[in-house]
C-alpha cells in the first residue's frame, strides 16, 4: 500500500518533471486528455471493478443459504439463559436425543410442563428484554406454554396431556440436505461440547446462530480436534484401538495425538451419502 | 463364429461389428441435439436466440432460487414424546408378509413413524431371515398412489357406473345388512389361500357362510394327488438342505413354486462347497422353457411340456429298475437314467418336484418319491404347509352356482378371478347373476370393478394380523403405520356383518391369548416375530392305489407335435400382484433381462424356422438386426378363440417347439399408472383339462410382420471383450486341477508381479505407478458366491428400497438410462460351437467393485469421486458435475448418470419436464408423488439431475454400526455392519465385513476358498474390494485349460495387458 502510494507520488513527480523540462525545451505539446478519458485509467478501473466485484460475487455466492446470526422471534419467547444458564438445567435434560439420535431433538410440550407444572410465573429472575429492548413478562410467556399444553393453572389436576398441541419452533441451525450430521457422533462419541458449535447458549436469552456451519468450518474442527484415542487404557474410546499403526505411532513418539483427520474426518462422503 | 463359451448376447457370441461399435461408448444414445438436423445453428428448431433465452433465463432463475430469500423451517416437536421413541432414530417390528397364501416372516424398519425397508426375520428357521424381490418391494405397496381410499358403492348402470364413496363405517355396514337382507341365496367368501388361523376362525364362526379359495396359480393337482396318495388334501415341507440329489420337472422352485425363499434358502446349503473336500449337490431339470431355477441346474434337459408325465412314468420305472421306457429322444433318454441312477444312489436324501397342475403327473411324482425314500426324508409331512389350498373344481362349482342364481351374497378378499381365471368372462358374466358383491381389496382390480361395493382392506404393514405357513408355526403380523387411508380390516368387517362388534385387533388378541394360554406368551411371540414348535418328522402313509391309473391317463394322452405354450410366473411380478409396483416392474427378468412387460420366449430354432431371424449360423447382420434395436418380431399366438400379440425374445435351451409367456401383466388400467397397459394378459391362455387348470397348451403361432420395443438391460453393460469378468468351471475339473482359478493370479503375479531386483513379487504393489492408498482401521470388503446366486432380484431391490436408487421407466431403460447401483449379469455357458447347446448359466451380481487403485478417480476433474481410508470408493453427489468421465473409465460399467430429475430432488420445480430430455414415464410422476416419496431414506441423499451415482457399500449402514459400537466405546464386532444386498439374499451369497479384522466372516470366506476366489478383471490392476467365488456345476465334465495360465475361454494375449479402454483390441484379435 505505502510503497503503492510512494510510487504513485514518484510517477506524478516524474511527469510534471518531464512537463517542466518539456516547456524549457519549447516541445508543444498535444492538448491534455482529461483523466477519465485516458484510456490506461479506464483499463486500470475496469480490473480494479471487476476484481473487486469478482471478489464480492464470489464471497457472497459462498454466503448464500448460510444465515450465521440467523435470530428469528418464536412462538414463545423461551430464554436459554434462564433455565441453562441461571437455572443450570443440563443441555441433555431437554435436548436427550443428541446422545442417541442424529437429531438433538427440541423437546415436546410434556418435558417443559414437567417442570412448569409447578413453576407458573416468572418472579425470582432478572428482567428479561428481547432484541428491540422491550421487557418481556416471564409469566405471561408461561401461560403461553399452558396455551399449548391445554393447561389450566387454575385447575392443574384436570390437565389431560394427551390434548397438548405441538409448539412450531423456528429451526435455526438448518444445514442443506446433501450433510449427514450426527449429534450422537459428536456429543456422544466425540464428547465435544454443546457450546463448541452453538456458543455460549447458557447467556442467550434468545438463541442467535453463532457459526456459520459451512463447511469450511466443519472441516477445521475436524482438523483439529483429537479424537478419543485409547492411550493410556483409562480414557478413550475402545473403538479405536483396532488403528494398531497410530498407538504403535504414539508409543514409539512418531505422533503425540490423532486427530480426526488421520482417521479419515476430511473424507466426503464422510458427510455426504 | 468364434466358439465363444461365455455370452451375453447373441451379438457377443457371434461377434458382431455392431457390438465392437456399441461397447466403443458407455453412453450410447445420440446426444440430444436433436433439434439441429445438420441444417446449421439458426435453422435449428431450437436457434442460437431461443438458446441465448434459455440460458438468460436459467441464469436468472438459477440465482432466484439460491439466493434472495431463505425459507423458514419450522421445527415441530411432538406434543407428547412416545416414551420408546427418538426421532431419527429407526425401529424395527417383527411382522409378516402375507401375499396369496406365501408367507415369509420379516422385520419392517420404522423410521420416524414410517417403514422404509423391510429385512427378513432371521429368527424364523425355514427362511433364515431370507427375503424376495416381491417382499422387497412390498413397502412400496404401501404408499401406492392408487390405492383405494375409502369404502365405495357402485351407482349407475353399464357404461355409466361409477363408484362413490360411502362417508363412514356404519353408513357402509348399514347398506350391505340391507342388502344381504334382500338377497336371497347362499352367502360365499371367496378368498386366496388363508393360512390365518384367526382368521379362519372368524369365518367358521359366520352363520351359514360358504368358504371358497382360489388360487391365481393352482396347486390344485398336487393336493389333489397327495390326498390320492394317501397324505390327505395337504402339501408337504421339503427339506432342500438335506437333499444331494433333486430332480425338478418343471419346478420353478427357485423362483416362483410354493415358496422359493425357503427353498432357495436350503437349496443353497448343497450349493456351498467346502475346498477340503470339494462336494455338491446335484440338480437336474427337465423343462421346456429356460426357468430361473433350470438356469441353476447342473444338468438340463428340455423336454415339451406335454411330456412331462412321460418324463416322469419314466423316472419312476427306471429308479425301479426297469428302465426308461416311452421316451423317444436319445438325448433325454440318457438324461433321465442319470438322474434315475443318482436318486436310486442317494436313497433318503434325494428328492423330485415337479411344477405339473396335472393330478396324474403328481400321483407319479409321489410314486418316484416314495421309491426314492424322500418320504420323512427330504419330505416332511410332520410339517405339512399352508401354501396353496385351493381347489379348481370348488371353484368351478361356485360358478355354476352363481350363474343358477343360487348364490346372494358374495365377498372377495385376495382373489382376482375376473383377471386370473381362464374364463374370465364366464366368471364376470355370473357375478352378473348375484345379488349382493363386496369387495376387499385394496386396490380397483379387475374383479372388484365388477363388484358393487368396495371396502378397502389395510395393507399388511397397517394390520394386525397372524400366518401359520406350516404346522406349528405361526406368525405374527402387527401395524408399523397408523393405516394412511380410510381402510378397515377385512375380518373386522366379517365380523360385523355376522353380529359380533369385536373388532379385528382386539379378537385376534383375544384369540391367541387363549390360544397360547396367557398375555405374556401373546407378548412373546409379538416380539420375537414367530413361533416354531419343533415337530417330529412324519413319512406319512403313501398308498399307490390310484397310480396305476394315473399311468393310463398319461400313457393314452396324444402326443403333441405343433407348438406348445407354456406359462411362468416371474420372480418379480409373480401371478400379477407384483404388476402395480415399479421397482418390480423395473427389476430386470433373471433370464431374459427384460424390464416392463411380457413377452414370448422362443427357440433360436423356431426363431429360425418362423420368423427367418438366424442365430445359429447365420450372418453378422441378422444377429445384429435382432440384438442392438428394442424393436423386436411380433408374434401372434392363439389358442382356441384367444389370440394375443407379443413380441419375441429368443433364448438358448429352449425346446425347439415350445414358447413360454410370462404371467401377471395386461393389467386393468384403473390399477394405475405403473400396472395399466404394461404387457398382455396370458391367463387366457390357461386351459381346463380332465385333470385341472394346465399351465401348457397347443398353440397356433403366425408371424405378425411388425416389431414392437422391448426394454431389455442385458446389452447395455458390455467388457469390451474382456473375458476374466465370470470364471466358471466344473467340479469335476476343481478336483482335478483345484487351481485352475487360481492360477491366472498367479500367472500375473509371475509375469507382472517382479519387483525391481528381481527378487520378490507383488502384483499388488508393483503393478502400478501411483502410491498404495493407506487403511490403518477398518477396510471394508465384499464376497459374492456365484454358486449361491440364482438371479431371483431380492438385493436388486432391498438396493431400491435402501438407496432411493430411482425408477426411470420404460423409455428411459430403452435408452439405456437404467440406474440400478446393483445389477445381476446374465451368461450363457454354452458348446463352444453351438450356443443353442446350453450347459449353463451364471449369474453375477454386479456392483461398484470399490477398487483401490480406481480408474474413476483418477479421471474427475472435480475430485467428486475418492478413495477413503475404509477403502471405499466415494462418490460426493453435490460435487459432481456430471462429466461422465469416471462412467466411460469404469472397465464394470457400474455408475449410473441421473439424465433427468428422476427424483424431484432438483431446486427448480417440475425439472423433469425437459424438451431435451424428452417426456419421462407416468411411473417417474407417481414415484414423485408426496405419498410415494415418503417410502425414501432419509439417511440418503436423493440425487438431483446431472451427477452421477453408484453403489456406496451402503455407506449409511456402516456409519451406523460405527457409530452403535463407538457409542458402546467398544472395537466394531463382525456382522453388525451389514449391506442391504447381503441382508436380502435368501442363500447368503453375500458376505461382507472388515477384512483387516482375522476373525471376521469375510476373512475367513477368503481363506477357505482360495481355489474359487478370484477378482474381476484382475489384470487391469484396479485391486478391487469385491471378490467372487467362481461358479461350478456339478457335472463329470473336464475343463482343460486353453492356455498355461487357464484364463477363461480364450487365455489370449489380449487379456493380458491392462489396457485403457480405447486401446483395448479389436474383436478380430479374438479370432484365433
Amino acid at each position: 500500500m505505502l510503497l503503492g502510494v510512494i510510487a504513485l507520488i514518484l510517477m506524478q513527480v516524474n511527469s510534471n518533471l518531464k512537463k517542466l523540462s518539456d516547456q524549457a525545451e519549447g516541445v508543444t505539446l498535444p492538448e491534455p486528455i482529461p483523466f477519465w478519458r485516458n484510456k490506461t485509467n479506464i483499463a486500470i478501473l475496469s480490473i480494479v471493478f471487476f476484481v473487486f466485484g469478482g471478489y464480492m460475487v464470489a464471497k457472497g455466492a459462498i454466503g448464500l443459504g448460510r444465515q450465521k446470526d440467523y435470530q428469528p422471534v418464536q412462538p414463545i419467547y423461551y430464554s436459554h439463559k434462564v433455565h441453562a444458564g441461571i437455572n443450570q438445567i443440563n443441555c441433555l435434560y431437554c435436548h436427550g436425543s443428541a446422545e442417541q439420535s442424529k437429531h438433538a431433538a427440541i423437546p415436546s410440550v410434556n418435558t417443559c410442563m414437567n417442570c412448569h407444572k409447578a413453576i407458573q410465573a416468572y418472579e425470582k429472575g432478572p428482567k428479561l428484554f428481547d432484541e428491540e429492548g422491550n421487557e418481556i413478562d416471564g409469566t405471561a410467556e408461561i401461560q403461553k406454554l399452558y396455551e399449548f399444553a391445554g393447561f389450566d393453572p387454575n385447575n392443574p389436576n384436570k390437565w389431560d396431556p394427551s390434548m397438548a398441541k405441538p409448539i412450531e419452533w423456528i429451526k435455526i441451525h438448518n444445514l442443506p440436505d446433501h450433510v449427514y450430521f450426527s449429534h450422537a457422533q459428536h456429543v456422544n462419541a466425540g464428547k465435544v461440547q454443546c457450546q463448541s458449535c452453538h456458543g455460549e447458549m447458557q447467556a442467550m436469552d434468545e438463541v442467535k446462530q453463532v457459526s456459520d456451519l459451512s463447511m469450511g468450518w466443519c472441516i477445521n474442527c475436524h482438523r483439529e480436534t483429537k479424537v478419543q484415542f485409547n492411550y493410556d487404557s483409562t480414557k478413550g474410546n475402545k473403538f479405536y484401538s483396532i488403528y494398531e499403526k497410530f498407538h504403535n505411532d504414539i508409543k514409539s513418539g512418531k505422533m503425540d495425538s490423532v486427530s480426526v483427520k488421520d482417521i479419515g474426518g476430511l473424507e466426503c462422503q464422510k458427510c455426504h451419502y | 463364429m468364434s466358439q465363444k463359451k461365455y455370452w451375453q448376447s447373441f451379438g457377443e457370441v457371434n461377434e458382431s461389428e455392431q457390438f465392437a461399435k456399441q461397447q466403443q461408448d458407455e453412453f450410447r444414445e445420440e446426444l440430444p441435439f436433436e433439434g439441429f438436423d445438420d441444417k446449421g445453428l439458426l435453422d435449428a428448431k431450437a436457434p442460437r436466440r431461443d438458446f441465448l433465452k434459455y440460458l438468460g433465463f436459467s441464469t436468472a432463475a438459477a440465482s432466484l432460487a439460491a439466493g434472495c430469500t431463505i425459507p423458514v423451517k419450522k421445527a415441530i416437536p411432538f406434543a407428547n414424546r412416545p416414551e420408546n421413541i427418538i426421532p431419527g432414530v429407526a425401529q424395527y417390528y417383527a411382522t409378516t408378509f402375507v401375499q396369496e397364501g406365501d408367507v415369509v416372516p420379516v422385520l419392517a424398519k420404522v423410521r420416524d413413524g414410517r417403514p422404509i425397508k423391510i429385512e427378513g426375520n432371521d429368527r424364523c428357521g425355514f427362511t433364515g431371515g431370507g427375503t424376495s424381490a416381491r417382499v422387497q418391494a412390498s413397502v412400496l405397496d404401501l404408499y401406492d398412489t392408487h390405492r383405494l381410499r375409502f369404502p365405495q358403492q357402485k351407482v349407475g348402470k353399464g357404461d355409466q357406473a361409477r363408484f362413490e364413496e360411502v362417508p363412514t363405517f356404519e353408513q357402509f355396514d348399514k347398506l350391505v345388512a340391507d342388502a344381504m337382507n334382500s338377497a336371497s341365496g347362499s352367502k360365499v367368501l371367496l378368498t386366496g389361500t388363508i393360512n390365518s388361523p384367526s382368521t379362519k376362525a372368524i369365518i367358521a364362526a359366520y352363520p351359514g357362510l360358504r368358504h371358497v379359495q382360489y388360487d391365481a396359480v393352482s396347486y390344485s393337482g398336487m393336493l389333489l394327488a397327495n390326498e390320492a396318495s394317501g397324505f390327505g388334501r395337504r402339501l408337504p415341507s421339503y427339506d432342500f438342505a438335506s437333499t444331494k440329489v433333486v430332480v425338478s420337472l418343471g419346478a420353478d422352485f427357485l423362483g416362483s413354486w410354493l415358496s422359493p425363499v425357503e427353498f432357495a434358502k436350503g437349496y443353497s446349503v448343497g450349493r456351498k462347497i467346502d475346498e477340503k473336500n470339494p462336494s455338491m449337490s446335484k440338480h437336474y431339470q427337465f423343462e421346456g422353457y429356460l426357468s430361473m431355477t433350470g438356469a441353476s441346474a447342473d444338468e438340463r434337459f428340455v423336454c415339451r411340456p406335454s411330456e412331462t408325465g412321460l418324463v416322469a412314468l419314466a423316472l419312476l420305472s427306471a429308479v425301479s429298475g426297469s428302465g426308461v421306457n416311452g421316451i423317444k429322444d436319445a438325448k433325454l433318454k440318457a438324461g433321465i437314467e442319470k438322474a434315475a441312477a443318482d436318486l436310486r444312489n442317494n436313497k433318503g436324501t434325494s428328492l423330485v418336484v415337479c411344477g405339473s397342475n396335472d393330478k396324474n403327473v403328481q400321483v407319479v411324482v409321489n410314486a418316484i418319491n416314495n421309491a426314492i425314500g424322500a418320504y420323512g426324508k427330504t419330505i416332511d409331512w410332520g410339517k405339512p404347509v399352508n401354501y396353496r389350498a385351493g381347489i379348481d373344481s370348488e371353484f368351478e362349482q361356485l360358478i355354476v352356482d352363481m350363474q343358477a342364481g343360487t348364490v346372494g351374497t358374495i365377498m372377495i378378499y385376495g382373489a382376482n378371478p375376473a383377471y386370473t381365471y381362464h374364463d374370465a368372462a364366464g366368471f364376470a358374466s355370473a357375478m352378473g347373476n348375484v345379488k349382493l358383491s363386496v369387495s376387499f381389496s385394496e386396490r380397483m382390480d379387475e374383479t372388484s370393478e365388477l363388484c358393487q361395493f368396495a371396502i378397502p382392506s389395510h395393507h399388511y404393514l397397517e394390520s394386525w394380523g397372524d400366518a401359520s405357513p406350516k404346522a406349528g408355526v405361526v406368525s405374527f403380523i402387527q401395524p408399523t403405520i397408523y393405516p394412511l387411508f380410510k381402510t378397515r380390516a377385512f375380518q373386522t368387517s366379517l365380523l360385523k356383518w355376522s353380529g359380533n362388534d369385536t373388532s379385528y385387533e382386539e379378537y385376534f388378541k383375544q384369540y391367541w391369548t387363549r390360544e397360547l394360554g396367557s398375555e405374556a406368551s401373546f407378548n412373546s411371540i409379538l416380539q420375537e416375530g414367530l413361533q416354531d414348535k419343533s415337530l417330529p418328522a412324519a413319512a406319512g402313509s403313501y398308498s399307490s392305489a390310484t397310480l396305476a391309473a394315473s399311468a393310463q391317463a398319461i400313457t393314452s394322452a396324444n402326443a403333441i407335435t405343433g407348438t406348445e405354450l407354456v406359462l411362468y410366473q416371474k420372480a418379480s411380478i409373480g401371478t400379477g400382484t407384483g404388476a402395480t409396483n415399479p421397482w418390480l416392474q423395473e427389476l430386470p427378468d433373471a433370464i431374459s433381462k427384460a424390464t416392463w412387460g411380457n413377452y414370448a420366449l422362443v427357440s433360436m430354432t423356431m426363431a429360425k424356422e418362423l420368423l427367418g431371424v438366424n442365430l445359429l449360423n447365420g450372418t453378422e447382420k441378422e444377429s445384429n438386426n435382432y440384438e442392438y434395436y428394442p424393436q423386436k418380431p411380433v408374434i401372434k399366438i392363439t389358442v382356441g378363440k384367444q389370440e394375443i400379440e407379443l413380441p419375441v425374445l429368443i433364448i438358448p435351451g429352449m425346446q425347439a417347439n415350445t414358447i413360454a409367456v410370462a404371467l401377471g401383466y395386461g393389467r386393468s388400467e384403473k390399477l394405475g399408472r405403473t400396472a395399466g397397459g404394461i404387457g398382455k394378459n396370458a391367463y387366457c391362455f390357461t386351459t381346463r383339462t380332465e385333470t385341472g387348470v394346465s399351465y401348457n397348451t397347443v398353440a397356433t403361432i403366425t408371424d405378425a410382420k411388425r416389431k414392437e420395443k422391448v426394454a431389455q438391460m442385458q446389452i447395455h453393460n458390455t467388457y469390451e471383450d474382456r473375458v476374466e469378468v465370470v470364471r466358471e468351471t466344473t467340479l469335476a475339473t476343481l478336483k482335478k486341477h483345484p487351481s485352475v482359478i487360481p492360477d491366472y493370479r498367479n500367472h500375473l503375479e509371475e509375469t507382472y508381479g517382479k519387483s525391481q531386483d528381481g527378487t520378490t513379487t507383488d502384483f499388488r504393489k508393483e503393478g502400478t505407478l501411483y502410491p498404495m492408498h493407506e487403511q490403518p482401521g477398518i477396510k471394508w470388503g465384499m464376497n459374492v458366491d456365484m454358486n449361491a446366486c440364482y438371479g431371483c432380484g431380492a438385493c436388486v431391490v432391498a438396493c431400491h428400497a435402501e438407496n432411493n436408487v430411482p425408477v426411470v421407466g420404460k423409455s428411459e431403460v430403452l435408452r439405456y438410462h437404467d440406474m440400478h447401483w446393483l445389477r445381476i449379469d446374465r451368461y450363457f455357458v454354452s458348446d463352444a460351437n453351438n450356443p443353442d447347446e446350453l450347459k449353463g448359466v451364471v449369474f453375477q451380481p454386479m456392483m461398484c467393485q470399490h477398487c483401490d487403485n480406481a480408474p474413476c478417480e483418477n479421471v474427475c476433474p472435480v475430485a467428486a469421486t475418492n478413495h477413503s481410508a475404509e477403502g471405499i470408493n466415494q462418490m460426493t453427489y453435490n460435487r459432481c458435475i456430471g462429466t461422465r468421465y469416471c462412467a466411460n473409465n469404469c472397465p464394470f460399467k457400474v455408475r449410473r448418470f441421473n439424465w433427468a430429475d428422476y427424483t424431484g430432488a432438483d431446486s427448480f420445480p417440475n425439472n423433469r419436464d425437459q424438451q431435451l430430455v424428452g417426456k419421462l414415464d407416468p411411473v417417474v410422476e407417481q414415484m414423485n408423488d408426496d405419498l410415494t416419496r415418503m417410502v425414501l431414506n432419509p439417511d440418503v441423499t436423493v440425487r438431483s439431475r446431472g451427477v452421477i451415482e453408484k453403489c456406496s457399500f451402503c455407506f449409511q449402514r456402516l456409519q451406523a454400526a460405527k457409530l452403535e459400537a463407538k457409542k458402546a466405546g467398544r472395537p466394531l464386532q463382525d456382522g453388525e455392519a451389514k449391506t442391504a444386498c447381503q441382508t436380502a439374499c435368501a442363500s447368503n451369497a453375500i458376505v461382507f465385513g472388515n477384512v483387516h479384522d482375522p476373525s471376521s466372516a469375510i476373512t475367513a470366506v477368503r481363506a477357505n476358498n482360495t481355489n474359487r476366489s478370484y477378482y474381476v478383471l484382475e489384470q487391469l490392476h484396479v485391486l478391487p474390494n469385491v471378490s467372487y467365488l467362481a461358479k461350478v456345476r456339478n457335472t463329470d465334465e473336464i475343463i482343460e485349460a486353453d492356455s498355461h495360465h487357464a484364463a477363461p475361454a480364450h487365455g489370449d494375449n489380449k487379456s493380458d495387458h491392462a489396457a485403457p479402454a480405447h486401446d483395448a483390441a479389436k474383436p478380430e484379435a479374438a479370432h484365433h
